[in-house]
């Protein structure tokens, strides 16, 4: 069960809630440990198994090194996470018809963090509640953000508090009005705009690659980069908004990427908690920049590697990731020196660059690959029955999707709503988001591709 | 103006409740078609389906769709009234033993009188072969069914107005006539009720046309992987209508033709290598069926 799932948002959700709201606020973390638990148990009944597991073993471990300081324990625990993780994907690259448990790589890169971040003591204590919160919390558990344990610590409502019980009542409800808001607007995104644009994509490789236009081939491109955020973006906004709702701050994860000044800038904007943990946890860790050109561009290249390796263990992952890498590389070592042309080239990039690289993280096939590429940059011929007015019928077909997703994109959209987010006006068309996000939802039955229609 | 504290949340509640009390007021009207397992989603989700079909919660008890099939059946009828008697008259008298007719090859210029109706398949076809689209004419439309051939408005106008294929075919004459459908209505009703529709369909086709020949198109087949994980959309279920629909033709002006001997692979499932999503063949490889309409043509 996902967020954008109407069992979700009409029953499971609000009934967490009320049972979350009517624990006294000492006992409030247990009820979040519990609901995680069910909720991940809904979606993953056999393996949470393989989950608890994970959060007692870590436990240990940190109950241990806090006092001892042992770092050959702290690579152990690091060595047994990546091992783990690593089991499950070697599964599934071999079809050993084991499944990999939802979400794991998430819970991963937490379990590393919490004992990194542990052992280089910015945190106090090794509560296993709290431990086990952060590891397992539901609005995060399926795929991400990737907060920090001191997220979990920041909440007010697990404080007890010396209001009046109208007052307490009126902060809960305004802060479950402030998730909700949220969550309204990242359901809009996925449900509407995201998996409509999807069906586009899908439509083109119904074509086959090699029988389509140009002019589409680069629609193509435009449409999956744009699919692809709102997907993510929506997914974390609806993450956020839950995680509000429940008393945590509010956690970024996309900052308008697509007007990043380049594409280092792009991937600070782009699944930045993803980033930044990369960041903190490979590059850092490695010597980052301070070590001379040679050993940051090995960092890179490292850190790059893994990414790519994370995502799937198929060629066109290592490619993606080799390109952007190298991009990255040429922006640092190169442009960086020129500012004018670093300029102008780095918002190229991201606008030409970035959705070409995304093609290639989307096709894993590499013979479809070398198709679609030969058609966005048809250097020589390949294609077969073309249909040179294709882009024109999906154009048709589209445009409300693809025009909600650029306007969506536009920074100053996000500024407007940010300034006037409590306008009357505002509230009312996020209300009208909400039911076209759940009429679509409803009549397509959770199949991202509506009904089978051929 | 600003409004703080609780106004979404607000209306969200008091408008999910309308809706699950008018979904639950009329479980046993108006929505008693949409009312599912209470278990499986929230009862509000019945209005919002309904509403996708034209079923508001204001609409009158009786389905809606009934009546309208009931005119456009009236419709079907009066062409054939209006159209039966060219078609006794120049068919009937000279009936020899053995006037079967036998298929041969021809070339692209006889398409040009030709008329294809179909679902998003043929829609492939028009977009995909290019001898066929330059000649002739298409009424295609992406999850056309036979029902929806026989009864409602699909055919899109230059001006933006839908008409039924009756409407389309009144003032011109085509003499082929080759029909693709049967994968979207495949858990409708039984092969014969399908078959039925079928035959409806082609009857009125031949009485609007009396000079064209009718090619039905076997349903085309799903690749080895749809077959196999698809309770549905499968092969088999597939094969029971196609062989439903091959009793209609009579050799003489309806003629079945098995366009899956064009595009099967050795184990009788779409060629894979030709399909992308298993059931749309690639843009690429229409080609085939071109080929075997070409050689299998009635003169």
């Amino acid at each position: 069960m996902t967020f954008s799932d109407l069992n979700f948002i009409f029953r499971l959700l609000p009934i967490f809630l009320i049972i979350y709201y009517l624990t006294p606020a000492k006992f409030r973390p247990w009820t979040l440990l519990a609901e995680s638990l069910v909720f991940y148990y809904i979606n993953e009944p056999k393996l949470i198994v393989v989950l608890l597991a994970g959060t007692v073993v870590t436990w240990c471990f940190a109950k241990i090194n806090i006092y001892r300081r042992w770092k050959w324990l702290l690579a152990l625990g690091i060595i047994l996470d990546v091992s783990l993780l690593g089991f499950f994907k070697a599964c599934g690259v071999l079809k050993l018809g084991i499944i990999i448990p939802i979400g794991l790589s998430y819970f991963v890169f937490k379990l590393i963090s919490y004992q990194v971040d542990s052992f280089r003591g910015m945190i106090s204590g090794t509560s296993f509640l709290g431990l086990a919160n952060y590891f397992l919390m539901f609005p995060q558990i399926i795929s991400g953000p990737i907060s920090r344990f001191n997220y979990i610590i920041e909440n007010d409502f697990w404080r007890k508090s010396e209001d009046k019980f109208s007052a307490r009542l009126y902060k809960v409800i305004s802060r479950i009005e402030d998730g909700l808001k949220y969550f309204v607007i990242g359901l809009f995104f996925k449900v509407i705009i995201a998996d409509h644009l999807a069906i586009l994509w899908n439509d083109i490789k119904t074509i086959g690659y090699e029988s389509i236009s140009t002019p589409l081939a680069w629609l193509g491109a435009y449409t999956y980069s744009l699919d692809l955020y709102f997907d993510f973006w929506g997914y974390s906004l609806m993450a956020a908004g839950v995680g509000i709702m429940l008393g945590f701050p509010f956690i970024r994860n996309f900052d308008q990427p697509y007007y990043a000044s380049s594409i280092s800038d792009f991937y600070r904007r782009w699944h930045s908690t993803l980033g930044t943990w990369f960041r903190d946890y490979v590059y850092f860790p490695l010597g980052g920049n301070r070590k001379g050109w040679l050993r940051t561009a090995f960092n890179l290249f490292v850190v790059w590697l893994f990414t790519g390796v994370w995502h799937g263990i198929t060629l066109n992952f290592l490619i993606w990731a080799g390109v952007i890498c190298l991009i990255i590389m040429i922006e640092k070592f190169v442009l960086s020196h020129v500012k004018w042309l670093h300029m102008i080239i780095g918002r190229i990039n991201v606008l030409i660059i970035i959705p070409v690289t995304w093609v290639i993280f989307a096709i894993h096939s590499f013979k479809d690959l070398k198709f679609y590429l030969l058609r966005l940059f048809p250097i020589w011929d390949i294609s077969i029955a073309v249909n040179g007015n294709d882009y024109i019928k999906c154009l048709k077909s589209y445009w409300p999707f693809l025009a909600l997703g650029l306007f969506f994109s536009l920074p100053f959209v996000t500024n407007i709503y940010k300034k006037h987010k409590d306008n009357f006006l505002i509230v009312l068309g996020l209300f009208g988001l909400f039911w076209i996000a759940i009429f679509s939802l409803a009549n397509s039955s959770g199949n991202p591709f509506m009904y089978l229609r051929f | 103006m600003k409004i703080k504290g609780f106004f979404l949340i607000s209306l969200i509640f008091i408008s999910a409740i309308g809706l699950s009390v008018t979904a639950f007021y009329s479980k046993d009207g108006l929505y008693l078609p949409y009312w599912s397992n209470v278990l499986d989603r929230p009862i509000l989700s019945t209005v919002l389906t309904a509403a996708a079909d034209g079923v508001y919660p204001w609409s009158p008890d009786a389905p809606v769709s009934k009546t309208q099939t009931d005119a456009q059946v009236e419709k079907e009828n009066n062409i054939n009234n209006n159209t039966s008697k060219p078609e006794n008259t120049s068919d009937i008298p000279n009936v020899p033993k053995d006037d079967r007719k036998k298929f041969t090859t021809v070339d692209d210029s006889y398409f040009e009188d030709a008329l294809f109706i179909g679902d998003s398949r043929m829609v492939g076809l028009s977009e995909y072969c290019e001898a066929l689209d330059t000649r002739a004419t298409f009424y295609a439309k992406k999850s056309l069914t036979i029902y929806d051939i026989r009864d409602k408005e699909w055919i899109q106008t230059e001006n933006g107005k839908k008409i039924t294929l009756w409407e389309a075919l009144e003032g011109q004459q085509f003499t082929k006539i080759y029909i693709m459908v049967g994968i979207n209505e495949i858990g409708i009703g039984e092969p014969e009720t399908f078959r039925d529709a079928y035959k409806e369909v082609v009857d009125a086709i031949m009485a609007s046309q009396p000079n064209a020949i009718i090619y039905i198109n076997s349903i085309m087949h799903v690749n080895k992987e749809k077959n196999d994980n698809d309770e549905l959309y499968n092969n088999t279920n597939i094969e029971a209508r196609n062989e439903a629909i091959k009793q209609l033709a009579d050799e003489k002006k309806i003629f079945y033709i098995n366009i899956n001997e064009a595009v099967d692979d050795e184990e009788g499932n779409l060629n894979s290598e030709w399909t992308s999503d298993g059931v749309h063949l690639k843009g690429a490889y229409y080609e085939p069926w071109h080929l075997y309409l070409l050689s299998h043509a009635i003169v």
